[in-house]
C-alpha cells in the first residue's frame, strides 16, 4: 500500500513537471533558453501520459472508485509541489 | 471588466470575506474530524494502545454486560479496532439513549475515562456549529455560498490556464498573495466542489424538507425507514440462554467478510426471541451503507440479512460516504485532512488580499479595523482556539465537574480572547497569532509527553502531526506576515 | 438623509431573492419531481437528495448578475410558481 502511495505520487509529481515544462514561461524557466518549437507538445503529452499511468498504482491498490477519488485528490499535490519548485527560481 | 464580471467579482470578493469568518473554522474543524477516533483518543490518555484480539474482546465484553446489565432490553457492544482500541459497551432500554462505560481492550477491566467531547466536537462544530437544526440551516446556507463562491471564483480568474503552477513569491506583496490564492484553489478545486457539494447534500435533509413533505407527510426518517431493513420482534418473555457473543462475532463475519464486524447490538438479550445484530464497517467502499446481519440469539441461525439496497439509496450514501471519508485508509484520511486545510488556506489568502486592497482604498479607519479583526480571528484565532481545546484536556484536573463542558468553554474563551487581541494589534496580530498557535502546536509533544500517562503509539502520532503543523504555522507566521509585509 | 440609500435596498433585495428566490424554487423542483416522477418513494427521496445544491447555487448566482434588483427577486420566484403549478396539475 506504501509502496503504491508512493509511485502513485511520483508519477502524479513527474506528470505535473511535464505539463508545466509544455507551458514556454516554466520551459524557459527552467531551461534558460526558450523552447524549440514543436517540443512543448512532447512535455505536455508526456505529462499527460504519466498522469494516466499514476491511475494504475491508484487503483491496483484501492479499488477502481476510491482509487479515482485518491488519485483526482494527489492532482493537487502534484500541482503545488511543482509550483513550490518553479517558485525556488524566481 | 464587463458589468457581468464586476458583479460576480463583487460577489465573490465581499461575499468571500464574510462567509469565510464562518467558512474557515469550518473547514479547520471538518479536517480535524477525519481524525476523530484518533483526537478521541489522544484526548482519553486513560485509554492505553494494546494488541487485542476481537473475539476475547467480545468475551471480555459480554461479561461486563451480564453483570451490569442483565436486566437491560438492548445491549450494545463497539469492539476495538486500530483507530478507538477500546471496548464500548451500553446497556439500558432505549437504543438511542443507552447508558455507556469504556473497558480496556485487554483486560476487559472498566477504565475511569476522562469527561470529554473529545473528537465528536470538531464534528459538531463542522457540521452543526455546535446548534443542532439552526446550525444545520447556516451551515448549509453557508455551503451554498462556497458553491457560489467557486463557480464565480473560476468565471472571473480568466488567466486561470495560463498562470498554472505560477507562485511569485517576490513579486509585490498583492501578486504573491493573488498567486497563493489562485493556485491553491485551482489545484484543490475538485476536491472543494466535491466536499461543498456533499456536504451540502449532507445538509439538505435538514433544511429542504420539500422531498419528505411530498412523500411521506413530513415524517422524518420515513425514508430511511423504506430502505434500511429492520429485522426485530417482540421479546417472548420466556428466559433463553444467550449464545456467546463470540460465536455470533464468527457467524458475522463469515456472513459478511473477516475482520468486517465491530459493531453489535443485542435486543432482549436473556429472552428466548432476543436477536444479535451484527453492522459491517464500511471502510473499504465509497457508499456509507452498512450491510447488517441479524441472528437469533439463542440458536444463532440467520433471522435476517441485508447486502442489496435501494440503488438511489446507495448513490445518495456515497455522497455521503466521499464526504465523511471512512473509505481508503490512511491515505485518504491524510489527503482530506490536508486538502481541507488548503481549501481554508485558500480562503484565508483571499481574505488578506480583500483587507489589504481595501485598507489601500479606504485606508485604516474603524469598519476597516472589525473587519481585520474578524478575518484574523477566523483564521489564526480560529487555530488558537482548537489548540486550547486539546491543551485545556491536559490542564483542567480530571474530576473536575462538568470538565467535558469547560473544554468546550476554553475553546470559546480562547476564540474571544484572538477576537479582542486582533482587534486591538490590527495587523500584527496575523504574526503574533500564528506564531502562538505554531508554538502551543509544537509543545503539544512534551505536554503529551507529561500529562498522557506513558508512551501510546498512537498518541505520539498525533504529536508528532501536532509539531510538524506547528512547525508550518511558524513558517507562514514568520515568513508570511513578517514585518516587511505589514499592511 | 434616506434612512437606506437605494444602493443598500437593491443589496438587501439581491440578497432576498438569494435565499428565498433559491429556496422557492428548490422546494418548487422538489415538488415536481415528487409527484411527476412514477419510480419508488425511497428512489425519488434519494434523487432530490442528490440534487438540492444546484437550484440554490444557480438562483444565488443569479441573484447577483442579474441586471436589476427587481428581477433578480422576480424570475425565480415566477419560475418556482410555474414550476409548483405544472407539479400540482401533473
Amino acid at each position: 500500500m506504501t509502496l503504491l502511495f508512493i509511485v502513485a505520487l511520483l508519477l502524479i509529481v513527474a506528470g505535473m513537471a511535464g505539463l508545466a515544462l509544455g507551458m514556454a514561461r516554466h520551459f524557459q524557466a527552467v531551461f534558460r533558453h526558450p523552447p524549440a518549437a514543436g517540443v512543448l507538445h512532447w512535455w505536455r503529452g508526456a505529462g499527460w501520459l504519466l498522469l494516466g499511468l499514476a491511475l494504475l498504482p491508484c487503483v491496483a491498490g484501492w479499488g477502481v472508485a476510491i482509487g479515482i477519488v485518491l488519485w483526482s485528490g494527489l492532482l493537487a499535490a502534484g500541482v503545488i509541489a511543482v509550483a513550490l519548485y518553479l517558485a525556488r527560481d524566481r | 471588466m464587463n458589468a457581468l464580471g464586476k458583479a460576480l467579482l463583487g460577489l465573490h470578493a465581499w461575499g468571500g470575506m464574510v462567509f469565510s469568518w464562518l467558512l474557515v473554522p469550518i473547514f479547520i474543524a471538518g479536517s480535524l474530524a477525519v481524525f476523530e477516533p484518533e483526537i478521541s483518543h489522544w484526548m482519553r490518555p486513560e485509554v492505553k494502545f494494546a494488541d487485542f484480539s476481537q473475539s476475547t474482546a467480545a468475551i471480555l465484553g459480554e461479561a461486563r454486560l451480564r453483570q451490569v446489565g442483565a436486566e437491560s432490553a438492548v445491549w450494545r457492544l463497539r469492539l476495538p479496532t486500530e483507530r478507538a482500541p477500546s471496548i464500548g459497551i451500553g446497556w439500558g432500554k432505549n437504543p438511542r439513549a443507552l447508558q455507556e462505560e469504556t473497558l480496556d481492550a485487554v483486560s476487559g477491566q472498566p477504565l475511569q475515562v476522562r469527561a470529554t467531547t473529545g473528537g465528536h466536537f470538531f464534528t459538531d462544530l463542522h457540521a452543526e456549529l455546535l446548534l443542532e437544526a439552526p446550525g444545520k440551516w447556516i451551515v448549509g446556507a453557508v455551503g451554498i455560498f462556497m458553491l457560489a463562491a467557486l463557480v464565480s471564483g473560476v468565471l472571473i480568474h480568466h488567466r486561470i490556464l495560463r498562470d498554472f503552477f505560477t507562485l511569485r513569491p517576490r513579486a509585490n506583496r498583492r501578486r504573491a498573495w493573488l498567486d497563493v490564492h489562485n493556485l491553491v484553489g485551482v489545484a484543490t478545486l475538485p476536491f472543494l466542489l466535491m466536499i461543498t457539494y456533499t456536504g451540502v447534500v449532507i445538509l439538505a435533509e435538514a433544511f429542504m424538507p420539500a422531498a419528505t413533505y411530498a412523500l411521506y407527510d413530513s415524517k422524518p426518517r420515513a425514508n430511511r425507514a423504506e430502505v434500511l431493513k429492520s429485522f426485530e420482534r417482540k421479546a417472548s418473555r420466556e428466559a433463553g440462554q444467550l449464545l456467546p457473543l463470540a460465536e455470533h462475532l464468527a457467524a458475522a463475519e463469515r456472513e459478511l467478510g473477516a475482520g468486517t464486524i465491530s459493531n453489535l447490538l443485542i435486543r432482549h438479550p436473556a429472552d428466548r426471541n432476543g436477536l444479535v445484530q451484527a453492522y459491517r464497517h464500511v471502510n473499504d467502499r465509497l457508499s456509507a451503507v452498512a450491510d447488517h446481519v441479524t441472528f437469533d440469539a439463542v440458536s444463532g441461525e440467520v433471522f435476517g440479512k441485508q447486502v442489496d439496497w435501494n440503488l438511489m439509496a446507495y448513490a445518495y450514501r456515497a455522497q455521503v460516504g466521499l464526504h465523511v471519508v471512512h473509505f481508503g485508509g490512511s491515505a485518504l484520511r491524510w489527503l482530506y485532512f490536508i486538502s481541507g486545510l488548503l481549501g481554508a488556506a485558500m480562503m484565508a489568502a483571499g481574505t488578506v488580499l480583500f483587507l489589504r486592497k481595501r485598507r489601500q482604498r479606504h485606508g485604516a479607519g474603524r469598519s476597516q479595523r472589525w473587519l481585520e479583526a474578524f478575518g484574523i480571528a477566523s483564521v489564526s484565532g480560529g487555530l488558537l482556539a482548537c489548540l486550547g481545546y486539546f491543551w485545556s484536556n491536559r490542564l483542567l484536573p480530571v474530576a473536575l465537574d462538568g470538565r467535558a463542558g469547560y473544554e468546550v468553554v476554553a475553546f470559546f474563551a480562547v476564540w474571544a480572547a484572538a477576537l479582542a487581541h486582533a482587534g486591538w494589534c490590527g495587523w500584527a496580530a496575523w504574526r503574533e497569532q500564528f506564531m502562538l498557535a505554531g508554538l502551543l502546536a509544537v509543545l503539544i509533544l512534551p505536554l503529551d509527553q507529561f500529562t498522557g500517562g506513558g508512551p501510546d503509539v498512537m498518541r505520539q502520532g498525533f504529536d508528532l502531526a501536532a509539531v510538524l503543523l506547528g512547525g508550518l504555522l511558524l513558517l507562514i507566521g514568520w515568513r508570511f506576515f513578517g514585518r516587511e509585509t505589514e499592511r | 438623509m434616506p434612512f437606506l440609500s437605494a444602493d443598500t435596498a437593491h443589496l438587501c433585495l439581491r440578497i432576498l431573492a438569494a435565499a428565498l428566490g433559491g429556496y422557492a424554487l428548490c422546494w418548487a423542483i422538489f415538488y415536481l419531481l415528487c409527484s411527476w416522477l412514477p419510480y419508488e418513494k425511497a428512489t425519488v427521496w434519494y434523487l432530490t437528495g442528490q440534487l438540492a445544491p444546484l437550484p440554490f447555487v444557480g438562483v444565488l448566482l443569479w441573484a447577483f448578475v442579474s441586471p436589476s434588483a427587481w428581477r433578480a427577486l422576480g424570475w425565480p420566484l415566477l419560475w418556482a410558481a410555474a414550476i409548483a403549478l405544472v407539479g400540482w396539475l401533473a
